[in-house]
C-alpha cells in the first residue's frame, strides 16, 4: 500500500525547506526513524527520519531543490496499513504552531464580571490554635462570648467555658478507668436545673446548715403502710411540738416568722431536674387526701403540668431519697424556710433489744436546720417527736 | 453577539480598540501577515495596515524596547511575545524600563504598554513553551499582570489593559485557548482591572485560581456540590495589584483556603495569597491554607504534562484536607 510522507514544519512555522543531501535512494528498503534526507530551513540543518517500515518508491526532488512543508518528499510502499498519525493532520491548519491544543465547542454561561455577593456571614473570631483547644475540651466555640482585643475568642474564654461545663458534668479522668462508653457533653443550664443551680448557691452562701441524724425503728408498721403519708404525718406532730422548724426566716430584717399552716414541700425528680410541690396545710389533711396529693405531683411533675401556685409557699421540706439509695444525708435548706428532713431506704439492722439481738426495720433520718434560726435544741426536741410518732404502729 | 474562544475574544477586543483609538499599535514575530501562530492577530494587517500592525524581527529585547519608546511618544503598542518563555531576553527592559518609566519621569510620562504572551502548558509542545512564571513580573513594581481564564474576560480585561497608563503584562493561557467558547458582546466595554472575580458561591471552602487551572477548579466545584461540600470560586484575574479584599471576605465566610495554579510552587502567587491570608484573616481560619500547584522542576514533556498540572484529583484532596477541620 503506498503512502505519501509530506514534509513536516521542522521548526515553527516555517514555510519550507531545502533538500541537501538524500542518505537513501529509490529502491530502498528503510525502517522506521532511519534518516531520509537532510533539509536546510531557514533556522537550522535538520536530519529527517523516516517515519514508516517500507520500500522508498519515489523521491519528491533533488539535493537543492526547496519543498514546501505540507508538500509531498517521499513516497513509500509500506507493507502493512498502519499509517502515521499525524500524516493527514498537516493539511488542517492547526491553529497553533507547535504541540497540540484540545478544541471543543463546549459553551460556557459563566458571566464576565462573576456574581455578586450577598452579605459575608458573621464567623467567630480565634486563632487556629485556640479553635483547636475549643475542639479538644469540647466546647462550642461559636457559643462562647469573645473577650479578645480583636473581638476574638482567647484561650481564658474557652478554659472558662470549660470549665463551666465540667463542673456539671462527670469528670473525664474518673469515667475513663471503667471501660464503658459515656458521653462527655456540655450542657447549657437552663429552667429548672438552672433555677436548681442558682437556689443552691444561694443557700450555701447565706445558711448556716446543721444536720442531725437518726433512725426511727418501723417494725411496728403493719404491712402495706403509706411510708411517704406516715412521714408526713410524723412531720405535722413534730411541727407542732417543735413549731421553730415551721418558719421562715429573714436575714435582712433578722426576723423568724412561724407559720400556723405546715405547708411541706415534697422533692420529686424528674428528668428535667428537681421540683419540690408544696402539700398545703398538711395539718388538716387525712391520710387518703395527702396520698392524692402525691399522685397528683407525680403525675404533673413528670408531663411538667404543675401550677405555679403548687410550687410556692413551702415551710418545711421532705427529701426521700431513700427510695433509689442513701443512708444519711445532709439535704440543703434553701432560704427562707429553716428545715429539711431527709429519709434514706429502709433497711433491716441489727438491733439491741432488751439486751438482745433482733432484727427490725429501720428508717434512717437526717434533718438539716439552718443555725440561723433554728437551735440545736430545737432540732433534737423536733427529731425525736419525729421518732416518736414513726414509732407508732399507727 | 456570539459565541467565541479566547483567541476569537482576543482578536476582537485587539480590532475594537485599534478601530476606535488610532495611537494602538501591534507588533511581534508573525503577527502581521501570518496573523499570530495561534491565529490571534488573524485579520488585522488585512483591516488596518502595515503602519499599525508590525512584524517584527526575530529580537524580544527589540519588540520589548520599541514598544517603550513607542509609548513615551504617545502611541499604545500591543506588543506580542510568542511565548512567555521567550520574553526572558526582554526581561532587562521590562523590568529595568517599562516598570520604572512613570517613577524615573516623575509622572510625566507613563507607560501605556501590553505586552502579551501564551503562557502556560498543556499543549504538548517543547521546551520553553510551557512557562507559568507569571510571579517574575508580579514581583516586579511598576507591573500589572492579568491573567484571564475566560472569553468574556479575555476580551475585558484586554481593552483595560490597552487603555491603562502603565504596562501591563497580559498573559494568555494557552491550554484553554479554544477549550471552551462564551457568548462575548463586541462593544468595547472593559472589565475592571485590580479586581478579582467571584464565579460561583458557597460557605465551605474558598477556592482561588487563575488561568488556565480555572477549568479544573470550576470543574471539581461542581462535583463536590454534589457531595454536599459548598465551595466558593474565586478568579484572580488581575494577579498584581492583588485584590486581597474579595479573597479575605471569602475567607471569612468559609475559614477555609485551597489556592490553585499551574506555577511552580515556590515563591508563586499561590504563597503571595496565603502570606496575605495568613497576616490579615488568620482569625478566621478554621484549617492551614492549602496550595495546589505544579512542581518545583521544569516544566516536563508530554508524557509527564498531565501530571505536572494540578489535576482534579489533586484539587480534590487539598479540599478534602480542609474539610477535616471542623
Amino acid at each position: 500500500m503506498s503512502n505519501i510522507f509530506y514534509l513536516p514544519d521542522l521548526g515553527e512555522g516555517l514555510p519550507d525547506a531545502e533538500i541537501c543531501q538524500w542518505y537513501v535512494k529509490e529502491g530502498d528498503i528503510v525502517k522506521t526513524d532511519d534518516l531520509l534526507v537532510s533539509m536546510e530551513t531557514a533556522k537550522a540543518v535538520v536530519d529527517v527520519p523516516s517515519p514508516y517500515c517500507g520500500k522508498i518508491v519515489k523521491l519528491y526532488g533533488q539535493a537543492s531543490d526547496i519543498i514546501k512543508t505540507g508538500a509531498p518528499l517521499v513516497e513509500f510502499l509500506v507493507e502493512s496499513d498502519a499509517v502515521t498519525s499525524g500524516h493527514s493532520e498537516i493539511h488542517k491548519d492547526k491553529g497553533t504552531v507547535v504541540g497540540s491544543m484540545e478544541e471543543t465547542d463546549t459553551i460556557i454561561t459563566e458571566s464576565a464580571t462573576g456574581i455578586e455577593l450577598t452579605k459575608v456571614k458573621q464567623m467567630v473570631k480565634a486563632l487556629p490554635a485556640v479553635r483547636v483547644l475549643a475542639r479538644h475540651l469540647s466546647v462550642d466555640i461559636g457559643s462562647i462570648s469573645a473577650s479578645g482585643a480583636h473581638g476574638e475568642v482567647t484561650v481564658e474564654d474557652v478554659k472558662q467555658a470549660a470549665m463551666i461545663g465540667s463542673a456539671l458534668t462527670l469528670a473525664k479522668t474518673k469515667v475513663n478507668l471503667v471501660k464503658q462508653h459515656l458521653e462527655t457533653r456540655v450542657d447549657q443550664l437552663r429552667g429548672v436545673r438552672r433555677s436548681m443551680a442558682n437556689a443552691m448557691s444561694q443557700s450555701h452562701a447565706e445558711v448556716v446548715p446543721v444536720t442531725l441524724v437518726d433512725d426511727a425503728n418501723i417494725s411496728a408498721w403493719p404491712k402495706g403502710t403509706d411510708i411517704t403519708v406516715r412521714v408526713i404525718r410524723a412531720l405535722v406532730y413534730a411541727c407542732h411540738i417543735e413549731p421553730a422548724l415551721n418558719a421562715h426566716f429573714d436575714q435582712a430584717n433578722l426576723e423568724i416568722k412561724r407559720h400556723s399552716e405546715v405547708n411541706i414541700g415534697i422533692a420529686m425528680d424528674s428528668k428535667d431536674g428537681l421540683f419540690v410541690p408544696v402539700i398545703k396545710n398538711a395539718q388538716s389533711l387525712d391520710g387518703k387526701q395527702v396520698r392524692s396529693y402525691i399522685e397528683r405531683f407525680k403525675s404533673q411533675v413528670a408531663d411538667r403540668s404543675i401550677p405555679q401556685d403548687d410550687l410556692k409557699g413551702c415551710t418545711i421540706q421532705l427529701s426521700n431519697f431513700g427510695t433509689f439509695a442513701g443512708r444519711y444525708a445532709n439535704p440543703i435548706v434553701v432560704p427562707p424556710i429553716v428545715a429539711i428532713l431527709g429519709t434514706g431506704r429502709i433497711r433491716d439492722e441489727v438491733v439491741a433489744i432488751e439486751h438482745k439481738i433482733a432484727i427490725h426495720r429501720i428508717l434512717p433520718l437526717s434533718l438539716t436546720i439552718d443555725h440561723r434560726a433554728v437551735t440545736g435544741g430545737e432540732a433534737a426536741r423536733f427529731l425525736a417527736a419525729l421518732i416518736e410518732d414513726l414509732s407508732k404502729s399507727h | 453577539m456570539a459565541e467565541m474562544t479566547i483567541v476569537d475574544a482576543i482578536n476582537q477586543a485587539l480590532a475594537y480598540e485599534m478601530a476606535h483609538d488610532q495611537n494602538v499599535i501591534v507588533l511581534g514575530e508573525d503577527v502581521g501577515k501570518n496573523g499570530g501562530v495561534f491565529r490571534v492577530t488573524a485579520g488585522l494587517q488585512e483591516k488596518f495596515g502595515t503602519e499599525r500592525v508590525l512584524d517584527t524581527p526575530l529580537a524580544e529585547s527589540m519588540i520589548a524596547g520599541i514598544s517603550i519608546g513607542m509609548a513615551t511618544q504617545g502611541l499604545k503598542p500591543v506588543a506580542e511575545f510568542q511565548f512567555m518563555g521567550f520574553m526572558y531576553p526582554a526581561f532587562d527592559q521590562i523590568v529595568n524600563h517599562a516598570s520604572r518609566l512613570r517613577n524615573r519621569t516623575r509622572g510625566r510620562l507613563t507607560c501605556p504598554l501590553v505586552f502579551r504572551a501564551p503562557y502556560g502548558a498543556g499543549i504538548h509542545a517543547p521546551e520553553h513553551h510551557s512557562e507559568s512564571t507569571e510571579a517574575y513580573f508580579a514581583h516586579t513594581p511598576g507591573l500589572r499582570v492579568v491573567i484571564p481564564s475566560s472569553p468574556a474576560r479575555a476580551y475585558g480585561l484586554l481593552l483595560a489593559a490597552i487603555r491603562n497608563p502603565d504596562p501591563v503584562i497580559y498573559l494568555e493561557p494557552e491550554r484553554i485557548y479554544r477549550l471552551v467558547k462564551q457568548e462575548v458582546v463586541d462593544n468595547g466595554q472593559a472589565l475592571p482591572l485590580d479586581q478579582c472575580f467571584v464565579l460561583k458561591e458557597g460557605h465551605d471552602v474558598t477556592l482561588v485560581s487563575y488561568g488556565a487551572s480555572m477549568h479544573e477548579t470550576l470543574a471539581v466545584a461542581k462535583n463536590i456540590q454534589a457531595e454536599g461540600i459548598s465551595a466558593e470560586v474565586i478568579d484572580v484575574a488581575t494577579i498584581k495589584p492583588l485584590d486581597i479584599e474579595t479573597i479575605l471576605n471569602s475567607v471569612e465566610k468559609t475559614g477555609r483556603l485551597v489556592i490553585i495554579h499551574e506555577a511552580p510552587k515556590t515563591c508563586g502567587v499561590g504563597a503571595e495569597i496565603a502570606a496575605s491570608v495568613a497576616e490579615k484573616g488568620l482569625l478566621f481560619l478554621k484549617a492551614p491554607i492549602q496550595r495546589v500547584t505544579g512542581y518545583d522542576t521544569i516544566v516536563p514533556y508530554f508524557k509527564l504534562e498531565k501530571k505536572y498540572i494540578p489535576t482534579e484529583a489533586r484539587i480534590l484532596k487539598a479540599i478534602q484536607t480542609v474539610m477535616e477541620y471542623v
